[in-house]
């Protein structure tokens, strides 16, 4: 077994785990294998990841300055410093290849002005960063956190807010499909969306009801928002934490064999596995595939260090 | 003042907080002009008549 340095990791097996771990095991335990063990990724990294990832982070950003109580104009024009600086590669000397018709530099760009300027001044909608006992904004909130004695769940929470009486925490979503009620379907069975819910009713001894997602559809003239909730009842979150043991355990398990089967109905999803190449190509030559077409991120994925 | 282009092609660790006013400046003015332009009927169904595929591409959900 390969050993890599990771503190989410004891004696080779995982004991912390985040919905990007778990959804890999759940997906298929040789992309587990691949992604969290070998620490492989493919070499150029999907745009969808580097467009969600700085729009993630600019959101981020400008609702930390906002907590501090920077001016909405100041807020924005720094937000938008940070992302074109997140999007400009220092060594080339030239913007990120992005690669892609819909999601740019430039759409990225304006999608976070024209996001900001629809939604940045919250009083319109009687949302606002909730705080913490402290006194310090709930934003940019990493955890770790028992789910059972031997499974700690980690996950890191943008933002809380307080709307109608409740608390609720907040994401984005970046898309080039059209927003509707299907859209936000699909996030009534997520991972990372009910264990924001658990994490926040522990973390807040309070009713966190669930979420309001911020969905963004990138197209090539515009970009357009909707804003959707996501809330679960103490029952089905009961219901994933028991989901979640299961899972973890079994993928436990199978990394003390030392055994990874593919679960060959996911190669398919989400436009592709990115190992299918290895999966699919002769045993024989598989580490030649890697070698050729996959490299070690910069930074390992290890869910219990703190964003 | 720049065009977007140009204001693009600049190291923004070398630009002013006036180069960014300015393309916070011309982002608003392009989203102004789009929610003013007339909002084109989108057909509901494929025009060949067959089902949209249910797979959601989740790296095209940014996750």
């Amino acid at each position: 077994m390969i050993e890599i340095e990771r503190k989410s990791f004891s004696n080779g097996i995982q004991f912390a785990w985040d919905s990007t771990s778990l959804t890999l095991a759940m997906e298929c335990p040789r992309k587990y294998y691949y992604r969290m063990l070998r620490n492989i990724v493919p070499q150029s990294t999907s745009v969808h990841l580097i467009f969600g990832g700085i729009y993630a982070s600019a959101l981020e950003y400008f609702y930390g300055l906002r907590a501090v109580g920077a001016d909405l104009e100041e807020a924005i024009l720094l937000t938008v410093k940070k992302a074109m600086i997140d999007s400009w590669d220092s060594e080339t000397g030239q913007p990120i290849v992005f690669n892609d018709a819909k999601k740019t530099r430039v759409t990225l760009i304006r999608t976070i002005i024209w996001y900001l300027d629809q939604f940045g001044d919250e009083d319109e909608a009687a949302i606002k960063t909730h705080h913490l006992a402290n006194g310090k904004a709930a934003v940019e909130l990493s955890f770790a956190l028992e789910l059972t004695d031997d499974i700690i769940y980690c996950g890191h929470l943008d933002r809380v807010v307080e709307f109608s009486g409740s608390l609720y925490w907040m994401d984005q979503k970046t898309t080039g499909q059209t927003l509707g009620p299907y859209f936000f379907d699909g996030f009534k069975m997520s991972n990372q969306f009910m264990g924001y819910t658990w994490a926040g009713q522990i973390m807040f001894q309070a009713p966190v009801r669930g979420g309001i997602i911020d969905a963004a559809q990138i197209a090539s003239g515009f970009s357009r928002f909707e804003r959707g909730f996501a809330s679960y009842t103490r029952e089905q979150i009961e219901e994933w934490t028991k989901n979640v043991e299961y899972h973890v355990k079994t993928m436990q398990g199978l990394t003390a064999l030392g055994t990874f089967p593919m679960n060959l109905t996911a190669c398919g999803n989400y436009g592709g596995c990115p190992y299918k190449s290895v999966c699919s190509a002769h045993t024989s030559v598989r580490e030649h595939v890697i070698a050729s077409n996959f490299v070690h991120p910069a930074t390992v994925w290890d869910p219990i260090v703190p964003r | 003042m720049s065009d977007i282009a140009t204001l693009f092609a600049r190291d923004p660790l070398k630009m002013s907080d006036e180069d960014f006013s300015a393309i916070v400046q011309k982002f608003r003015e392009s989203r102004t002009a789009f929610t003013a332009a007339p909002v084109a009927k989108t057909p509901t169904k494929p025009a060949s008549g067959k089902k949209l595929a249910l797979d959601l591409d989740l790296g095209d959900l940014g996750i």
